[in-house]
């Protein structure tokens, strides 16, 4: 899986290109453990645009990454869902745990 | 034979399949016959020899050995018999086996014009019932004629020898029976043909009729269709009468002739031994030799009906199914997968066999990646031009050429390969969701041996294309419903365990006011008394309610003191239900809500409650007194607020539990799994294991945050995708009728999705959906762009935007073609289309 990664507004903009499953997950969850989430730290937005599939690998690193920053000043959220990949987002109650825009402008306008 | 066995079967002839397959058997056969011939002609000469010799000398010793020597004839020819008619069994049911086989394989490939005209019930009716005459003419083809032939030829030889005149003269009956027999037999071949058309139109009609059996049902068309049915019926009627006294025409004229074999020898016979040209003995054969003559000569008969009934039947049959298929299966070359999906369309044609013209010089050109909407009024040619890009129909003439090969020259194997096609009306086969969602795959994975590598989706694959179409929901509930096989998912049991503390623990708290969870030492006021003592689920066929009428376990109460109480609750039930419904309420369940009584029974209880004035429940006859306590077995504290629960009683029940738990297990009639914390319950759905417990509110909200609570935590013990593949051995029913239209249609998407095909053809595919999945499906298409070519008839003109070019299609012709924007700009016919005509 490629995971493209890029900056803006003090943000890091994550996007992982395919699908997320078993064998994607761990070099997502990689990526992601590079970006610090302390006071010098980054806000994180995945960009989920290109993500076709996300299975409970990929679904376990977001949980993951939304109970690391969830007490951290630096806060997590995520774009671009497909309507199937939110639709496994909304059935298992992640979208009270994780904010989720419809596009990038909305998702970067939310950490200011 | 090779070049026979190369014919397609509705040109090959009946007697073609007398020597395909197992040639030896009829060899084996023939010598069998041989030895039944001499068999029978020894009785015969025997017969001669004990009158003309031993019975002149009286020589007893003889006497027996000739006997014997008849005997052990007769044995024998029986046993030849017996091996004649297995062989003969043997080698019909063989042809007819590979007849079906073949003729089906033969109609599976007829193109689809052919089953517009032909009903599904000729189909039927011709390969269950009309081939099976077949067989019984290729099993006794050789063996039939053959042994009668010669059994005919022997005893005829015998009696010339015996005695010339008398011979010949008996024998010149049958050439005179062979002259008239056939002229009756072609009245029987008449009616015959009538017979199997009347079979095909009434096979027909009941197929077109259950087909259509809720359009019956909405128009209340029973009489209408009876009388079709009903006339179809009398006319079969009639046909068959005919056909049957025919066929005992053919019986009659024949017995008749053999008849006057006896008169013959007597007559003549008689004379020529008052003349002393010929003994007693020779007499005595003749007038047995009738007999051996009628048995051939009758089965001739009866064989020469046979091969005249199978002939006609058979190519009858023969005839409906002639056609060639429009593709070849697989083609010379390797099959490869499309680089581009690049869609030529030159002067295309469609023109019917009944010469109406479908597609009318059609021209057309599609990038590889583009995706076309297909638009225009009912009948305009969309499908019909869809279809002929999928190659389910073949156009007439001009060119249509996918990556520059044309459609109608490449194999079917190609084509399956590269085209992904979804119809209007989705199509579920019996099985479970994942055969059907494997079936394209499974299709392709079955040609021979390629060198590209076998699709074979893996889990993730299925599960995705689940989502895209938007049945995964439903395929997870499907498996959270389900009853895990013990055998297949041993390792499961454990995990579901964990989820079940996962969820106590973590939502536990949250749920407390909704959820009662079961607990040994707890009362459960969500659940019935009998709910409450056998605390646990019983195994096998039996079900809670066996165990109510259980005698041993009545006992059990009684001992237990359990029977008294139960008995004094059950009439205060029954007395506090009359008390406030009345005997006059109307017998309807929204009355019966707080009370565990069914309206449907209220009229016993109230006859019961008669009884029970002034008497003590304990004093009712045992039939009663098990009446009684039904309603006490079903009561639910926390929903039949017609009474309290007594804290005794609540007490008494929790002791009870305890004592059941002991007794059941010295009882071994009934197999119990109790209710346990660390205990996976093997009887209960998945659902039931981890949610342990009742649901004590009947807010939708509440449940739903429950089923989310419970995804969660299957995401979280990484159980997620094996419940998905649990649920996907859902079985749909017939037909997928336990799946809603809706779901029936996204299955039949998703199966195409997962073989990810290079050109996909999407022919109304969302016409059932409502207009979220249908919006959910399009923009999932839309991802596509510029990697898969996509072909889609619409009707909803509000999905255009989403598409490269449109194509604007009236009376087979495209009127218009270009980039929606354009064309809707134009002013032309597709913006009337969209905004009404112009003034």
């Amino acid at each position: 899986m490629n995971i493209s990664r890029s900056e803006e507004q003090g943000v890091v903009i994550l996007s992982p290109d395919g699908r997320l499953d078993s064998n994607s997950a761990p070099s997502l969850e990689q990526e992601i453990g590079t970006i610090s989430y302390g006071n010098d730290g980054h806000h994180l937005l995945l960009d989920f645009s290109k993500v076709e599939y996300i299975s409970s690998a990929g679904l376990r690193v977001v949980l993951k990454t939304v109970k690391e920053r969830q007490s951290a000043s630096k806060s997590f959220a995520v774009s671009n869902m497909q309507e199937h990949v939110r639709e496994v987002f909304e059935i298992s109650g992640f979208d009270s745990y994780v904010s989720i825009h419809p596009d990038k402008v909305q998702a970067l306008n939310s950490f200011t | 034979m090779g070049l026979k066995r190369d014919l397609p079967v509705h040109q090959r002839s009946l007697y073609s399949w007398i020597f395909t397959g197992k040639w030896y058997l009829q060899v084996l056969l023939v010598l069998v016959i041989l030895a039944l011939v001499a068999l029978n002609v020894l009785p015969l000469e025997i017969q001669k020899r004990i009158v003309n010799e031993v019975l002149a000398l009286g020589n007893v010793q003889q006497l027996v050995v000739y006997c014997l020597i008849y005997l052990l004839a007769v044995l024998l020819s029986n046993l030849c018999k017996l091996t004649v008619n297995g062989l003969q069994t043997l080698i019909g049911q063989r042809a007819l086996t590979d007849m079906r086989k073949e003729l089906y394989q033969h109609i599976l490939r007829l193109p689809l014009s052919f089953f517009r005209k032909t009903p599904p019930g000729t189909v039927v009716a011709s390969l269950v019932t009309e081939l099976a005459a077949s067989a019984n003419f290729v099993g006794g083809a050789v063996a039939v004629p053959l042994s009668n032939i010669l059994m005919l030829l022997a005893i005829g030889g015998f009696l010339i020898w015996l005695h010339p005149l008398l011979g010949v003269v008996t024998l010149s009956i049958y050439p005179i029976a062979l002259l008239v027999v056939p002229l009756v037999q072609r009245g029987v071949n008449t009616a015959n043909k009538k017979r199997v058309d009347a079979s095909n139109r009434m096979a027909s009609r009941i197929t077109e009729t259950i087909s259509g059996i809720s359009e019956v049902h909405a128009q209340g068309s029973f009489q209408t269709e009876e009388q079709s049915y009903n006339t179809i019926v009398e006319k079969l009627f009639r046909i068959r009468v005919v056909w049957s006294l025919y066929r005992f025409g053919v019986k009659v004229t024949n017995n008749l002739f053999v008849g006057l074999g006896p008169v013959v020898v007597l007559l003549l016979g008689g004379y020529l031994l008052m003349q002393g040209e010929t003994e007693l003995g020779s007499i005595v054969a003749f007038l047995s030799a009738q007999e051996k003559l009628y048995t051939p000569w009758k089965e001739l008969i009866a064989f020469y009906q046979t091969q005249q009934d199978a002939s006609v039947r058979y190519h009858k049959i023969m005839q409906i199914f002639d056609g060639r298929p429009e593709f070849m299966l697989i083609g010379d070359q390797p099959a490869t997968a499309p680089v581009r999906g690049k869609i030529e369309i030159k002067d295309v044609e469609f023109v019917t066999t009944n010469g109406i013209r479908l597609l009318d010089q059609v021209n057309l050109n599609l990038d590889g990646g583009e995706h076309l909407a297909l638009v225009g009024f009912s009948g305009s040619g969309k499908s019909t031009l869809a279809k002929c890009i999928g190659q389910l129909y073949v156009h007439t003439d001009g060119k249509l050429l996918l990556d520059g090969s044309s459609v109608s020259e490449m194999s079917k194997e190609e084509i399956v390969r590269s085209v992904g096609f979804i119809s209007q009306e989705p199509f579920i086969f019996s099985g479970t969701i994942n055969d059907n969602l494997l079936y394209a795959c499974n299709a392709i994975d079955e040609f021979p041996e390629r060198d590209i590598p076998k699709i074979s989706p893996s889990l993730d694959d299925k599960i995705a294309v689940l989502q895209q179409t938007g049945i995964f929901v439903d395929t997870l509930r499907f498996g959270l419903n389900s009853i895990l096989d013990a055998k297949t998912h041993a390792d499961l049991e454990k995990r579901f365990l964990k989820v079940r503390q996962n969820f106590q623990q973590n939502f536990g708290a949250e749920f407390g006011e909704h959820v009662e969870f079961y607990r040994e030492d707890a009362y459960l006021y969500y659940s019935t008394i009998m709910e409450n003592l056998v605390f646990g689920s019983l195994h096998g066929d039996y079900h809670l309610t066996d165990l109510k009428k259980n005698k041993d376990f009545i006992s059990f109460l009684d001992t237990g003191n359990l029977k008294a109480p139960l008995l004094e609750t059950g009439a205060e039930l029954l007395l506090q239900t009359i008390d406030i419904l009345g005997r006059d309420v109307p017998r309807e369940t929204v009355f019966f809500e707080q009370t565990p009584i069914l309206p449907d029974t209220y009229d016993d209880y109230l006859d019961l409650a008669d009884r029970l004035q002034g008497a003590s429940p304990l004093d009712l006859p045992k039939k009663l007194q098990l009446r009684l306590l039904k309603p006490a077995f079903n009561y639910i504290p926390a929903r039949h607020k017609i009474i309290d629960l007594q804290p005794q009683l609540e007490n008494l029940i929790l002791n009870g539990r305890r004592a059941f738990r002991e007794w059941s297990q010295d009882n071994s009639a009934f197999d119990v799994t109790f209710y346990s914390d660390t205990e996976y319950l093997r009887s209960q759905s998945i659902l039931n294991n981890i949610f342990y417990g009742n649901l004590t509110s009947d807010s939708p909200k509440v449940e739903d945050r429950v089923n989310q609570c419970i995804v969660l935590l299957l995401i979280e013990e990484d159980l997620l995708e094996r419940v998905a593949a649990i649920g996907m051995e859902f079985d749909v029913g017939n037909r997928g009728d336990k799946l809603s239209g809706g779901q029936q249609q996204k299955l039949s998407i998703a199966r195409v999705l997962l073989k990810k095909p290079k050109v996909l053809i999407m022919d109304e595919a969302t016409s059932a959906l409502d207009n979220a999945s249908q919006a959910r499906i399009q923009s999932l298409v839309e991802n596509w762009k510029g990697s898969t070519t996509v072909i889609s008839v619409i009707h909803r003109l509000d999905l255009l935007p989403s598409f490269d070019k449109v194509a604007v299609m009236k009376s087979g012709k495209i009127i218009e073609f270009g980039e929606p924007e354009t064309l809707i700009a134009n002013q032309g016919v597709l913006y009337e289309l969209i905004h009404g005509k112009k003034r």
